[in-house]
């Protein structure tokens, strides 16, 4: 078993979905041995636990808005689907946070006011980067479209408070340029942008 | 050997722009900062590329306080141990942090986070990976580590890291396996680099495997020593989990009082701590856990430094008055 193969399987054990290692290559004793205690060793539910509450970290450090959401909505299942069924691809936080956005628009039980969310902490990480790099290209302007008044909506979810009921439509907008990366814009700035669309 | 001999520094924090007040407050007991360049990117992924892209903001703000005391770098993201190849961006970071900051020395997990799959794809553990202790990972480390002594003209330190499962050895002639001491000790054998001796990760690995970590250590070749790190973590599921959440337990504070006398090369201690657990712990008890390295520095390691220059400034002045007489 080449030390490839060796750290195939580790990181297949560490994520919890370990192929038929064994069938592929040739074992050593050793390496037969190592590979029969890895499954029933009391360690691997620590490393795959600590591997989950890493990204759990990570999630809620770059999507706070969302996970906050998720979780007082009651749709904790789908925080538990991407961290069991979307492979790690990175320990950066705006990587974790494109990943995590795109799985939400795709997924079926999350709600529109979760996609949007979701999208809107995203485009405020990528237009925060675009500033600190002098690189406003990397992230053009983008609009939201709200069914929540969002200064409410993100005070809930920020301090524990009442989440809003729905609402009118509200509109926001997201840019390198502006001081805070968004503000909330009247209907006819979100019209004269040219980009009404719903996100 | 190592290169040559860095100087000594004292104590230090890990940073976080978090810390940056509490740094500059105590900058009578911190005497530099261990500085993880990875803190400073975001990543960028794209296909089955990743690059990184370097936050000018924050990296102006760990500039700032390089002015005011000396660096160490401490990376994350390397995974010097991957077979499949190791992140070459995050060497290139480094490279950019160092045509800005100064700093005495270099240092990296043992271990891996990346493997490449059949197709090409790149796979992710998610968490450092321990390295298994054989001759086919010391054979792809080595040349590495030999590279990064010498890559920055400062030395190269490579830290030992917690693991929670069974490691995959080699066996010498007499059947007995290596351990994590075995592998620690070929490598610097066959290197220039240096250890950095995470106390509360060989502390966690002695406890979560039943082993006694002090006749542990006398066996390691601690004359590589050249920075301890100290850290607190938490018990789960039976297992010491080093997550740099807390204060140092006791145990890890004998274990540094105790190996203080035997580390001539030690340049400096670092406490550990998260970023998160600055508003659960507070910065009096923060300061409190540097305040103790601090004693124990003082102690053991300034009162031991200033005896060999005393006693290097007398053997000069004697070998001055033979060739005078």
């Amino acid at each position: 078993m080449s030390l490839l193969e060796v750290q195939r399987s580790m990181v297949e054990f560490a994520r919890g979905y370990q192929r038929e290692s064994r069938k592929q290559v040739q074992l050593t004793q050793a390496e037969s041995k190592w590979l029969d205690q890895l499954p029933n060793s009391p360690g691997l539910k620590v490393t795959q636990q600590t591997q989950q509450w890493w990204r759990i970290t990570r999630l809620c450090s770059a999507a706070p808005l969302t996970v906050e959401l998720i979780k007082r909505t009651g749709f904790d299942e789908l925080l538990y689907d991407y961290i069991i069924n979307e492979p790690v691809r990175s320990l950066f936080f705006a990587a974790e946070l494109e990943q995590f956005a795109n799985y939400l628009q795709q997924h079926s039980a999350s709600t529109p006011t979760i996609k949007i969310l979701a999208a809107f902490e995203c485009a405020v990480k990528n237009a925060y980067q675009a500033s600190v790099s002098n690189d406003a290209h990397a992230s053009p302007v983008k609009t939201f479209q709200f069914t929540y008044d969002p200064i409410a909506l993100f005070n809930a979810l920020l301090t524990g408070a009442a989440l809003p009921s729905h609402a009118q439509h509200y509109y926001l907008i997201v840019s390198p340029d502006l001081p805070h990366f968004w503000r909330v814009a009247p209907e006819v700035d979100y019209q004269a942008l040219g980009l009404h669309r719903n996100h | 050997m190592l290169p040559r001999p860095p100087q000594k520094l004292g104590v230090g924090i890990n940073y976080h722009w978090d810390f940056q007040d509490l740094i500059r407050n105590n900058l009578n007991v911190i005497d530099y900062i261990e500085v993880s360049p990875d803190i400073f990117c975001e990543e960028i992924i794209t296909e089955n590329q990743r690059r990184f892209r370097l936050d000018k903001r924050k990296l102006n703000d760990a500039l700032a306080l390089g002015n005011l005391c000396p660096v160490v770098v401490h990376g994350l993201g390397l995974s010097i141990g991957s077979a499949s190849g190791w992140n070459s961006d995050y060497l290139t970071v480094l490279d950019q942090y160092a045509q800005q900051q100064c700093f005495a020395w270099h240092s990296e997990h043992l271990g891996f986070t990346l493997v490449k799959n059949q197709d090409g794809s790149e796979d992710h553990a998610g968490l450092l990976l321990p390295m298994p202790f054989t001759q086919d990972a010391l054979d792809l480390l080595c040349p590495r580590i030999q590279q990064l002594c010498i890559r920055y003209a400062v030395p190269f330190l490579l830290e030992n890291t917690t693991y929670y499962l069974p490691a995959l050895t080699d066996t010498y002639k007499n059947g007995r396996e290596w351990d994590e001491i075995d592998f620690l000790n070929k490598i610097v054998t066959r290197t220039d680099c240096g250890l950095l001796l995470d106390l509360y990760n060989f502390y966690c690995n002695a406890v979560n495997f039943g082993f006694d970590p002090y006749s542990a250590l006398v066996r390691l070749r601690l004359d590589r020593v050249i920075e301890i790190h100290v850290a607190g973590g938490i018990m789960h599921e039976d297992f010491l989990l080093d997550v740099h959440s807390s204060e140092v337990p006791d145990a890890v504070w004998e274990l540094l009082e105790w190996i203080l006398s035997k580390v001539p090369n030690l340049c400096a201690i670092t406490y550990e701590v998260l970023e998160q657990a600055l508003p659960l712990m507070g910065e009096e008890k923060i300061v409190a856990q540097l305040q103790r390295c601090k004693t124990l520095w003082n102690q053991y390691v300034e009162k031991s430094f200033e005896s060999q220059v005393r006693e290097k400034e007398f053997n000069t002045l004697e070998d001055n008055n033979n060739v005078a007489a």
